[in-house]
């Protein structure tokens, strides 16, 4: 039946981080960037995950797939399989490599059967030298979990969860077409604190359709209320070719400049609460960043496995292609690589950049010229945004104010190619 | 040769008649090509000419045709420039001929540039034969075709070639007609030198190949000859006739016949189209009469996108202009475009041309600011000036009169459009002169229309407005009183040079706002806010802001994946190159032309 939904299955992408002793794990400083040096020490490997806000990917094949004569099951059991056979050869390419955090994503991989996530954590372990304790996320959609089944991920050793809560008001829930409701948030939350999770994330968002500054108000009430050590706040990005996109007008959407006072009610009301804005976009309790996302910003390496993931090992960034049959049925999954890219030093530098610079604390000007004989140039083209209020540097780290964060792409283009 | 046995000739026609898929099938007939050898429209040698199936320069061939496979007769084909730009080496063209085939189209009739042409021949005294082409198609009318001829050009068209260029349906025909009705040339070969330049080009072997009709006398290789109009004296080097491929020496031209000359020229600004070349020693004491030094009509800025390309835009234009007398360019500054050139052409048309030409053939991208015609200014000193260029347009109060070039258009149309026509040349400032009806259904109007009104997008308005169908012809009439201002734009506070125009007092308000709002559509919002204003002098009469932005970023990057976010900042970066840079505010090229584009409806 070919490949009709294989743009839907942005699918479960993990990836790995490596770790390099010597840098305190609670310090998400930078020490990304300094482990690249270093690319022969043991790593991590952290599931993580995909999508956008559009729905998630088995979910949609049930739904579309029910009068085709096609077994969702064996194909979720064959993916499964897929992944392992994926993360163990990875594992021995690497010499069962050290990571520091995994993180199981893809929109909502709780759609496998608790024992196919079982298979994909015991690979894990066997292929990976994997600390205890180690930040371990599973994200989920309210509605796929319940007592029963967090119980068991979290007896898999998993001990963070991220769930997509969005808002707390069902009409806007709907018009993003999403299938839970804010009592199926509510519940999750309860059953997976009853399960001992004690690291846990909400995500909501803003600038959704129908969305007003008071209902935003109650959404960020509510999250507050079930008190998750995690949270972030995306806005909504309409995507070209999303369901959304295509009924876009059927909806009112919040105006550029509603839109950053929506985000501005956020910053201020979760640090009212006690959650620092530590990102662009994520706000924790103190001590609760997400590790395996700071990764990311500190460019350190990770795995990543599944259609469509992500990877960063040795200095080189590779992709997975987005559909799942092949991916299914590769042996070896070099026939499912998209793209391969070696950095060089400039392509460093540049990501460097643009990634430190998502962080509240922004880009360390010491690291940026270690990497650089131009990083006063960089940093020269800083000055206009530093006096128009877009930017500031304070102790050697060049960051974006709330403000400049608006507006960070246009700032970000200046600032890498002049 | 003998004189008796030549016939030299020229194919006149509106646009898209058919005039060089004629001029195909007539090479093919006489054998001069065979098929094999055939490329579709040989005449229109130029990539840009095949594509627009428009003739922009003159060409000539020899052909040879039995007539009655008895006597061989030679036929001398002289293409002729098919636009009004172009109408000057039109007439020169028909100058050296005794005739001409007027193509009509069988489905369309005839049409503005049909008339203009007819009448050019008509004063260059040319025995017309009329060639009603496209009967293959199923909307050919030949009987209504050949009204149109007596009625509207009041020449007869009993009888007359009906044919089909595309299939090559009654080819034969043709060629009878003209060697029936076309006059053999007069002319004697025994008194001094006078021949005809109508065209010439500069090759990189042979240096200027000069083509021309001997009218009398005979040139041959070694002779001095004169160019009437500048005296400059040359030695011929060769001498020969123009065959499809190339061309095939012959060592003399004598009167009648049709050829060319080499003569070691250097520039093309020796050999002007319509001058007579005579003996150096002994020549004729007057040359032929028409001929004028012709002036490029429309003025406007070229620049490099990347200012980096400025040689190569010079090596350019020096490359064009060895081929095109027409074309005029001289360096110019704009603070906000940089280094450039002001050229001048001989019409919109011109202008496009050469645009496409630099950027096809010499992969150039170039920023073209808004076209200017030139005005006569009588200054309070009691000096004049043309201005061809609006920064250099004096303030309003050295200005006594003003003055701008008007033209007289001719526009023929089904009669279902005279209404929203008259409209189109009432906005743009036309004095109706009259009207007449050609038939029931299509009607002739003349207007006076001031020229800047035309360079414009006069011509896609006007075919806009009669779903295609309405022609168009104009020439130049003279310098007509006007009131004019000079019209600015300013960025953040800054005038942008390359934006400034001249245009006429009542017209400034309308246009000052519509091109404020095509500007704030263009220009990318930055995270200032940016205020557009249009002023004359120091008067603002209209403001637009573009806002600032105040919203982008890249709020999530999914699991790992930073490359969506990476190819965001490169496209910025992409967008970036070719943005102009005026004081704060970064203008795209596509803000420049938008500006050149006013009627949308």
């Amino acid at each position: 039946m070919g490949n009709r939904y294989g743009n839907d299955i942005a699918g479960s992408v993990q990836s790995g981080n490596r770790e390099i002793p010597g840098y305190g794990k609670n310090d998400y400083g930078d020490s990304g960037y300094l482990k690249k040096n270093i690319s022969n020490l043991p790593d991590i490997l952290n599931q993580q995950n995909e999508t956008d806000i559009s729905e998630l990917s088995f979910s949609k094949y049930e739904k579309d797939l029910v009068s085709i004569d096609f077994d969702i099951f064996k194909l979720k059991k064959n993916y499964a399989d897929a992944l392992c056979r994926q993360i163990s050869l990875t594992g021995e390419k690497y010499g069962n490599p050290k990571i520091s955090t995994v993180f199981i994503g893809g929109g909502t991989p709780t759609v496998l059967r608790p024992y196919d996530i079982s298979k994909i954590t015991d690979t894990v372990y066997r292929f990976f030298d994997v600390p205890k304790d180690i930040e371990f996320t599973i994200e989920a959609n309210p509605e796929t979990v319940d007592l029963e089944n967090l119980s068991e991920y979290r007896e898999m050793g998993i001990n963070r969860i991220s769930l997509g809560m969005q808002s707390a008001c069902d009409t806007e829930l709907k018009n993003i077409s999403r299938i839970h409701t804010f009592k199926s948030v509510q519940e999750a939350v309860i059953n997976a604190r009853k399960a001992g999770f004690d690291n846990l994330n909400l995500d909501i968002m803003y600038a959704l359709p129908g969305q007003t500054a008071e209902s935003f108000k109650v959404t960020l009430d509510k999250v507050i209320s079930l008190s998750p050590e995690h949270i972030s706040v995306y806005g909504l990005q309409l995507e070209e070719g999303t369901p959304l996109f295509n009924n876009r007008k059927k909806f009112i959407f919040p105006d550029e400049d509603e839109e950053n006072a929506l985000n501005a009610l956020a910053i201020s009301v979760l640090s009212e609460n006690g959650y620092r804005r530590y990102e662009i976009s994520n706000y924790s309790k103190p001590g609760f960043e997400c590790k395996h996302n700071l990764n990311y910003w500190t460019l350190g390496e990770y795995f990543g496995f599944g259609p469509a993931s992500h990877s960063f090992i040795d200095g080189k960034r590779y992709s997975i292609k987005k559909d799942i049959f092949d991916f299914c049925s590769s042996t070896d999954f070099f026939n499912v690589i998209k793209t391969e890219e070696e950095l060089t030093d400039e392509g460093k530098t540049e990501e460097y950049i643009m990634l430190s610079l998502r962080l509240c604390r922004g880009l360390s000007a010491d690291i940026l010229r270690s990497m650089t004989g131009n990083a006063e140039e960089y940093l020269k083209r800083a000055d206009p945004y530093i006096k128009e209020g877009f930017m500031e540097m304070k102790d050697g780290y060049l960051r974006f104010t709330p403000k400049g964060f608006n507006v960070s792409n246009t700032v970000l283009s200046k600032i890498i190619y002049g | 040769m003998k004189k008796e046995l030549i016939r030299n000739f020229s194919i006149i026609a509106h646009i898209d008649h058919g005039k060089s898929t004629l001029a195909d099938r007539l090479l093919e007939a006489t054998k001069t090509l065979t098929t094999r050898e055939m490329q579709d429209q040989v005449l229109d040698n130029m990539e840009l000419e095949k594509e627009r199936g428009i003739t922009i320069k003159a060409r000539a061939v020899k052909m040879i045709y039995r007539h009655g496979d008895v006597q061989e007769y030679t036929l001398n084909l002289i293409d002729t420039p098919g636009h009004v730009d172009f109408n000057y080496e039109v007439s020169r063209s028909l100058n050296a001929c005794e005739g001409a085939l007027l193509i009509v189209d069988a489905t369309q009739g005839v049409e503005a540039q049909t008339l203009a042409n007819a009448y050019l021949a008509i004063d260059a005294d040319l025995e017309i034969v009329p060639v009603i082409n496209k009967i293959d198609l199923p909307s050919a009318d030949i009987g209504r075709a050949r009204n149109e001829i007596e009625e509207i050009i009041g020449i007869p068209a009993e009888g007359c070639p009906a044919v089909s260029a595309k299939t090559g349906q009654n080819i034969e025909d043709v060629l009878k007609a003209i060697v029936e009705q076309i006059p053999a040339p007069a002319g004697d070969e025994n008194a001094p030198l006078k021949a005809l330049i109508f065209d010439s080009y500069y090759d990189s072997y042979l240096g200027v190949v000069v083509n021309v009709r001997v009218m009398d006398g005979q040139v041959r290789i070694g002779d001095k000859i004169k160019m009437m109009s500048t005296g400059a004296i040359f030695d011929v080097v060769e001498v020969g006739v123009m065959e499809p491929f190339g061309l095939s020496k012959t060592g003399v031209l004598s009167a009648g016949e049709v050829g060319y000359i080499t003569a070691s020229i250097k520039t093309l600004s020796d050999t002007n189209v319509g001058d007579t070349i005579t003996n150096a020693e002994n020549g004729a004491s007057k040359p032929l009469s028409g001929f004028k030094k012709v002036h490029p009509m429309v003025y406007s800025g070229i620049y490099p996108e990347d200012g980096a390309k400025y040689e190569d835009l010079r090596d350019a234009l020096i490359k064009l202009q060895l081929n095109d007398a027409a074309l005029t360019y001289e360096p110019e500054t704009s603070v906000a475009l940089g280094f450039g050139f002001r050229c001048g052409f001989l019409g919109l048309l011109h202008m496009e041309i050469i645009q496409e030409r630099l950027e096809r053939e010499f992969n150039l991208d170039i920023i073209t600011t808004a076209p200017s015609v030139i005005y006569k200014i009588e200054k309070r000193n009691g000096e004049t000036v043309y201005i061809d260029n609006p920064s250099n347009y004096p303030s309003q109060d050295e200005i006594e009169t003003a003055y701008e070039p008007m033209v007289k258009a001719s526009i023929i149309t089904p009669t279902d459009y005279i209404g929203g026509i008259m409209e189109l040349c009432q906005d743009r400032r036309g004095t109706f002169i009259d009207m007449k009806y050609l038939d029931k259904t299509r009607a002739e109007l003349h207007y006076h229309l001031p020229l800047n009104e035309i360079i414009y997008d006069f011509f896609d308005a006007l075919k806009s407005r009669s779903k295609g169908y309405a022609s168009l012809d104009y020439e130049f009439i003279g310098y007509y009183k006007s009131r004019l201002v000079k019209l600015d734009f300013l960025l953040n506070g800054d005038i942008v040079d390359a934006l400034s125009f001249i245009v006429h007092e009542e017209k400034a308000y309308s246009r000052a706002r519509k091109i404020a709002e095509k500007l704030k559509e263009n220009i990318p919002r930055a995270l200032f806010e940016i205020p557009i204003q249009a002023a004359i002098g120091g008067k603002v009469i209209a403001r637009e802001t573009v806002k600032a932005m105040r919203k982008d970023v890249l709020a999530k990057c999914y699991g790992g994946d930073i490359t969506r976010k990476k190819k965001l900042l490169e496209k910025q970066k992409e967008g970036k190159k070719k943005m102009r840079r005026l004081g704060t505010v970064e203008v795209t090229p596509e803000a420049f032309m938008a500006v050149l584009k006013l009627d949308e409806d």
